[in-house]
């Protein structure tokens, strides 16, 4: 079991099913999907504990919970709307997930990458990766935390 | 005069030139990547009395070349997260520096570097200064991004 997996898990079912009315299913193994077709927002928590957690989403799944977070027509989606939901679905989980960490730490405002920008977190190592499904297609969320410099 | 504006290159200027022996200078022209042009984008975030992000953009030529002269390689002999480290170590000593004039407690966060066309995306913040310098012919901005309050 990778660290904080399950909660990640558990937090990530509530955020979707509470925040947007969809259930969402863990998924064995690695997110993959082209770059140009992800979209990316993660927070950095600092202070006891320091790291970041990255949400990894295809941009049609984008589309589908931005239309659904702020009920708007398909096709009808912004680019600031989904960096907007993005940013607030990341936001969310982000805040409980850190409420599992030592404190205290605090959260940062997200960043967000559009289709084609990747995010790196330097000085850092991947601890935990989890993929889930959602209305038949994959997204990923992954924890990574600070390595101390030897 | 933007707010902070004076020590933005003051500490700019000392960190390139203190740990890369390189000078830098404040231009009055703007940077403005042309389209397909990447550039690479770090950002720390700060967190507690005062919330925000300090951010440095640059082509990702002039990282490459902070790189080499940072891990003492050529640039043939590096790999895209050694160019990643560099720009995050720049972004963190600048954030740092920065973090130092803001209300106390605040807390940094580590750096996070993004390979972009079109610069950072901070949701729920505003850009309240940005410092566009020039080295070796090359242009960056540093920036400061402030918190936005929901009301």
């Amino acid at each position: 079991m990778q660290f904080l997996e399950k909660e990640i898990q558990q937090y990530t079912q509530l955020v979707c099913s509470t925040l947007l009315g969809i259930e969402v299913q863990p998924l064995p193994g690695q997110y993959e999907a082209s770059l140009s077709d992800t979209f990316t927002g993660s927070v950095q928590i600092s202070g006891k504990w320091n790291g970041a957690l990255l949400l990894s989403l295809p941009s049609s799944l984008v589309n589908t919970l931005t239309e659904t977070l702020f009920s708007l027509d398909p096709e009808k989606t912004t680019t600031e709307d989904k960096k907007d939901a993005v940013g607030e679905l990341i936001n969310m989980i982000g805040g409980n997930i850190k409420a599992l960490l030592p404190q205290p730490s605090k959260l940062s405002v997200p960043l967000l990458g559009l289709e084609g920008q990747e995010q790196f977190f330097p000085s850092t190592e991947m601890v935990t990766h989890c993929q889930f499904e959602c209305q038949g297609k994959s997204f990923a969320l992954s924890l990574y935390e600070q390595v101390e410099k030897t | 005069m933007q707010l902070y504006e004076t020590e933005i290159c003051q500490y700019t200027e000392s960190i390139w030139k203190n740990i890369l022996d390189l000078d830098v200078k404040k231009t009055e022209e703007d940077y403005c990547p042309s389209e397909g042009e990447n550039i690479l984008a770090g950002c720390v975030h700060i967190s507690g009395e005062w919330e925000g992000a300090v951010a440095l953009d640059c082509p990702s030529e002039l990282a490459k070349k902070v790189a080499s002269i940072m891990f003492n390689l050529t640039e043939d002999e590096l790999s895209s997260d050694l160019i990643q480290d560099a720009l995050g170590e720049l972004t963190n000593m600048t954030g740092g520096n920065l973090k130092s004039l803001l209300p106390e407690p605040c807390y940094l966060s580590l750096p996070a570097v993004t390979m972009t066309e079109y610069g950072l995306k901070i949701p729920g913040s505003e850009l309240t200064t940005k410092v566009t310098f020039k080295c070796w012919g090359y242009k960056f901005n540093v920036s400061i991004l402030k918190k936005v309050s929901a009301n």
